[in-house]
């Protein structure tokens, strides 16, 4: 093992942390915001607009359906016009937020829906305007199934930015490649799995405590 | 408009919806149903048809009738979280299914609601469950406070004001759910089956609650259950619901004392409004020699006459007559039910001059048969 692959390794870790942890903050931001509109816009909800919860229902589920390697490819034009180039980290960082947000705005959205309709009466019957709800209501009570959502959507970032490697991302995925796969260095390909796995262990664990944390209250 | 534990008013009336509502005096009924139909998109059957009830500024209104029988709808249309198809709700004069959102919120602030199943956020602890309406009102925080901890005396949970909901008992997630709903000084409190998820005893405290709300507090109540033991301990006035219509309405004794409606009468099913089996086995329709008569002998509280035993027992015949069944119960200081005596008559003859008799101190008497 030689000093320029310890630097890389360490290069490794810090790439695949920084764009797995810049696109979670998008999916976050941006697939909350989706995630209620899906559910406050669908049918019986309290902004009901069955038109335009069909139409982002269905963007979302094409977004969904195409595969990540697929998607990292399609999307070259528009990492270019956003990052200006389209290898690195901050290239990689595109494609795996597209990818992100429509996942974990399903899997939020189905939290916000499992909040008891009872809830949302009982806030009407008090005089909450919408907005209230949604904020008083629909996003507190969801929080524990979201933050548990959140996770898993990490976890499966850390996975898709292993492929990102393969377009010249960098981070662990790019460095396997590279030793492990094209120069059969078993070290280093040992030594990515043991570090993805660990990562995924400490985003795991992280969440879980969180979530043990708000359901104290229940 | 009363103050309520001496705090000052510290909501600011609304638009005009809400200045309405506030105006509203004394003498005009809280809420009036004028010929309320509702059918649900996709409802084959009408939810509710040609209802018309008044409900008067301070009394305990109840609602009874069979689950789906539409009582539900029916309170959900005085706050507004359902719109009538035909007809209209007035609440406090104003036309609750004109109004618009910002209208709604107003009129909705004055309107207090109570959950079967509480309802009560997850997420915030009991103070913060109960400041909530104010809070979105954006009421001053220190006027918040003040309001809260009168609540929370009021309904007795003081101690438990930072406990999370999910760590109370059921009564104490419905005293919190009352003093929520309070915490806007609301003219009419809706119970939404309040208590119909608690145990009896529970039940009984909370209903005591309710009643001093509306004793002490002057709130006109409107509540709806399917259990006869709720109307009958705190309501004055009862509407029986049945398939989407009202069938009967009235005051609680008059109601309970003389049901007219087969609904009302499957509703109430007090202990002597059937005969029991065994004597229901044995009764035959024609007399015999030595046959004892059986006589049904009601009370309905009309003439607020306590059955008078000696001078019953004299109108029987005296000698051999018997109790064999029956209770009185006072509801709302009327003493009313049923008692059923039997008597011995040889005769149809006999048996109706006795029957008729003992009319001059019970509402009704009738000869059911003969043992």
């Amino acid at each position: 093992m030689s000093d320029v692959w310890i630097t890389e390794l360490l290069e490794g870790i810090r790439d695949t942390l920084l764009m797995v942890g810049v696109s979670a903050v998008f999916a976050l931001l941006i697939g909350i915001p989706i995630a209620l509109l899906l559910v406050t816009t669908a049918r019986g909800g309290i902004f009901e607009r069955p038109a335009l919860n069909a139409t982002l229902g269905a963007l979302v589920n094409a977004f969904r359906s195409t595969p990540f390697i697929i998607m990292l490819v399609a999307l070259l034009p528009l990492t270019r016009l956003l990052v200006g180039t389209t290898i690195g980290v901050w290239a990689a960082v595109v494609p795996l937020s597209i990818a992100a947000i429509p996942f974990f705005a399903r899997v939020a959205e189905v939290s916000l829906r499992e909040v008891d309709r009872g809830l949302i009466e009982a806030a009407q019957a008090m005089g909450a305007q919408r907005r209230h709800i949604v904020w008083h209501v629909l996003l507190p009570e969801a929080l524990p199934g979201m933050v548990g959502g959140f996770t898993i959507t990490v976890v499966a970032m850390i996975g898709s930015s292993a492929m990102a490697g393969a377009v010249g991302a960098g981070g662990l995925g790019d460095l396997a490649i590279r030793y492990g796969y094209q120069r059969f260095d078993t070290t280093v390909m040992v030594t990515v799995i043991v570090l993805l796995i660990a990562i995924v262990a400490a985003v795991q664990f992280t969440g879980d405590v969180l979530v043990r944390r708000l359901l104290r209250r229940t | 408009m009363m103050k309520w534990f001496g705090a000052a008013r510290f909501v600011e009336a609304g638009p005009a919806a809400g200045e309405a509502a506030r105006d509203a005096d004394a003498s005009q009924p809280a809420v009036v149903f004028g010929n309320v139909g509702k059918i649900y998109a996709g409802g084959a059957q009408a939810a509710l048809a040609g209802v018309d009830l008044q409900v008067a500024r301070g009394e305990v209104f109840g609602i009874i009738g069979r689950s789906g029988a539409g009582k539900s709808t029916l309170l959900r249309l005085v706050n507004g979280l359902e719109k009538p198809t035909s007809g209209s709700v007035r609440v406090n004069g104003v036309d609750v299914g004109a109004l618009d959102e910002r209208g709604l919120v107003a009129l909705r602030r004055r309107i207090g609601m109570v959950f079967q199943h509480f309802n009560l956020l997850s997420a915030k602890t009991v103070h913060d469950n109960i400041a909530l309406p104010l809070k979105i009102a954006g009421v001053p925080k220190a006027a918040i406070e003040a309001r809260v901890n009168a609540l929370l005396d009021l309904v007795g949970l003081s101690e438990r004001r930072d406990a999370w909901p999910a760590r109370l008992s059921g009564g104490q997630k419905q005293r919190v759910g009352i003093a929520r709903a309070l915490v806007h000084e609301p003219d009419i409190l809706l119970c939404d089956e309040a208590t119909s998820a608690l145990d009896p005893e529970t039940t009984r405290a909370i209903l005591a609650l309710l009643r001093d709300i509306n004793r002490r507090l002057g709130v006109t109540i409107v509540l709806i259950t399917h259990e006869m033991e709720v109307i009958r301990d705190v309501c004055d006035t009862v509407a029986v619901v049945e398939r989407g219509e009202v069938v009967e309405q009235g005051p609680v004794w008059r109601v309970f004392g003389d049901p007219q409606h087969e609904a009302t009468r499957a509703l109430l099913h007090t202990p002597g409004h059937e005969l029991p089996d065994d004597l229901a086995a044995r009764i035959h329709g024609s007399p015999q020699a030595g046959a004892q008569a059986l006589f049904d002998v009601r009370f309905t509280g009309e003439a607020a006459q306590e059955p008078e035993l000696g001078a019953l027992a004299q109108a029987f015949g005296a000698q051999g007559v018997r109790f064999v069944h029956g209770g009185i119960e006072r509801i709302q200081g009327r003493a009313q039910g049923r008692l059923i005596v039997s008597a011995p008559a040889g005769t149809a003859g006999e048996a109706a001059t006795l029957a008729a008799q003992a009319r001059r101190y019970a509402s009704r008497v009738e000869v059911l048969g003969y043992v």
